[in-house]
């Protein structure tokens, strides 16, 4: 095909992220799994040959392959593959929304603490001390304390990942802070909410997403461990970690009803960071020049 | 001096400190010390000295970007040492700042007519009037307001610099803090620069603190000089004669670095400055 000939591409498609993005064939290879779980997430009662909870007793523990039920059932007889497609929803919800939460928590927290150095120091201390936890630990002492339940789950998760993103708010702001243009803006009479949000907020949430981005893998398998302890998602729920959980009991017997939820939590988790670390790599213009973009 | 000063300092010093209590051993720091400036209306004073000698310290204190430890500011007749809040945000208006450098002190993200419209915007203006002003700013300023979509990073240095006038000039103020508008500059532009400054402060009848460490350009745009080393002013009077007949060996010195158009480089001095370096001044 000569140049004059191509016809014009899709104008999503000339966008230099993405572009970088999908030659980067890790990343592609991530964005493909994360898209297929999404779409068996949102389309899952078509997708589903069975409901969650649907049990037939009778075939209860049957490997996979058993006819019309490829994946095989589980202690209680409910098809695998069906609660696989139901369960991702809960699952992608727990790795999600506490990241998004605790972005849109953190920036304020971490800009403040960046302008105001004595309070600052006081809100980095805080974080210190709860950095002092290992996360799952962290997560499972939170949740304890709150009770089982998903909305506990996903409130244990924003403060397990607060320290991590306010460090990162805090550092991106501090830098913004020194530069000249701050200044100028001081001179120039703007009041302190108007610096913090209408001119540094663009400069300081791309760091405070890339960050984020790169931690969701890290929050769906703490979420799955949270419910794999019985402090996350309640039986008969579907989702990942519950179900390695429930497989637990026959694990001897019928290894698949633990191992399968297992391996697909596993392609989850490194699905995402795979485009965690593609999406860091495609906005850093030193990667960005060598790709050629 | 016939007319009465618009900015004025008495003894104003500044001391900063660092450490103390957590932070490890409390150390102190005298940047300015007992500094007494006056700049009449519509003048420009001059202030050179090598980096850390004060300047930029100093003019900072002037707009109260930094707060003094000693000695008192006035501006227009009025102390304005410890004015803080609105009073503090309302007197800004009149005293704006040129930064050394024009790319960085432009936000980024930004585009140059939102950089622009920001000072306006602080003060309620908005709308149509924002956008008619920030178009007659970038004309005075030399640039095309069709140039207002783009940003910072997309123009040159020289140009940004000119949208960092434009912004100074927002808000309409009395006096201006030049700080080394120049330095990072090509010589090509600088001269372009210091045109555009002397055309608008013609025009506007400005007041400004020209800062530099480059002794060439205080005779081109100053009427009176301080030369400023370790904090201290160590010798004032008008641009000429600082300039042809300096009294205080640092000024010698600064200005031996200078190669003048009258008279051909003396590279002895050069070459003993260079092997004394700090030695012949202390």
């Amino acid at each position: 095909m000569t140049a004059v000939a191509t016809p014009p591409r899709r104008r999503w498609l000339r966008s230099p992220t993405l572009r970088v993005l999908l030659s980067d064939r890790a990343c592609a290879t991530g964005l493909f799994l994360l898209a297929v779980i999404c779409f068996a997430a949102i389309f899952a009662p078509w997708l589903a040959p069975f409901g969650p909870d649907e049990a037939t007793p009778m075939f209860r523990l049957m490997p996979p392959g058993t006819e019309g039920h490829l994946l095989g059932l589980d202690h209680q007889g409910r098809d695998i593959l069906s609660r696989l497609i139901w369960g991702a929803r809960l699952t992608l919800a727990a790795g999600i929304i506490p990241v998004a939460v605790g972005a849109a928590i953190s920036i304020p927290i971490g800009m403040i603490a960046a302008w105001y150095d004595s309070l600052g120091a006081a809100i980095l201390r805080v974080m210190d001390v709860l950095f002092a936890f290992p996360m799952a630990l962290l997560a499972i002492m939170v949740a304890a304390f709150l009770g089982p339940g998903v909305e506990n789950m996903m409130i244990s998760l924003v403060i397990v990942l607060l320290p991590y993103n306010v460090r990162v708010v805090y550092q991106a702001t501090v830098e913004q802070k020194s530069m000249p243009y701050v200044e100028a803006l001081r001179a120039a009479g703007t009041s302190t909410p108007a610096i913090l949000f209408a001119e540094l907020l663009p400069n300081v949430a791309s760091a405070a997403i890339v960050y984020s981005t790169t931690i969701v893998g890290s929050i769906v398998i703490t979420a799955a461990g949270l419910s794999f302890l019985g402090l996350g998602v309640q039986p008969p729920g579907a989702e990942w970690g519950i179900m390695v959980a429930e497989g637990r009991t026959v694990v001897f017997v019928a290894p698949h009803v633990s191992a399968i939820p297992g391996l697909f939590l596993t392609l989850l988790v490194v699905a995402c960071s795979l485009v965690g670390d593609g999406i860091r790599d495609a906005l850093d213009p030193r990667v960005r020049a060598s790709m050629g973009s | 001096m016939t007319a009465a000063p618009l900015v004025e300092t008495r003894g104003l010093g500044k001391t900063f400190t660092s450490g103390g209590w957590w932070g490890g051993a409390r150390e102190e720091k005298v940047a300015v010390e007992g500094v007494d400036i006056a700049i009449p209306a519509g003048g420009t004073l001059g202030c050179v000295g090598e980096s850390g000698s004060g300047k930029s310290t100093l003019g900072r204190m002037l707009i109260r970007l930094i707060e003094p430890t000693a000695g008192s500011i006035h501006f227009d007749g009025r102390d304005i040492t410890a004015i803080g809040g609105e009073d503090l945000r309302a007197t800004r208006r009149h005293m704006q700042m040129v930064f050394q450098d024009p790319l960085l002190s432009l936000n980024p993200r930004r585009t140059i007519g939102a950089n622009i419209a920001r000072p306006l915007a602080n003060f309620g203006i908005r709308g149509q009037e924002s956008r008619d002003r920030v178009e007659r700013l970038m004309r005075l300023c030399g640039l095309d307001p069709s140039q207002a979509t783009r940003y910072p990073n997309e123009i040159s240095g020289g140009q940004c610099q000119r949208v960092a006038i434009a912004r100074a000039l927002a808000l309409e103020p009395k006096f201006l803090f030049l700080d080394e508008p120049v330095s990072a500059l090509d010589v090509s532009v600088q001269a372009q620069i210091l045109n555009l400054l002397l055309d608008i402060q013609a025009e506007l009848g400005l007041t400004y603190l020209f800062v530099t460490h480059d002794l060439k350009l205080i005779e081109f745009m100053a009427d009176e000089v301080v030369v400023m080393r370790h904090g201290r002013v160590v010798e004032r009077g008008t641009a000429e004669a600082v300039w042809n007949d300096p009294q205080h060996p640092y000024t010698r010195n600064l200005l031996d670095g200078v190669l003048r158009l009258d008279a051909p480089p003396d590279w002895d001095a050069l070459t003993r400055r260079l092997e004394g370096v700090d030695t012949g001044a202390a």
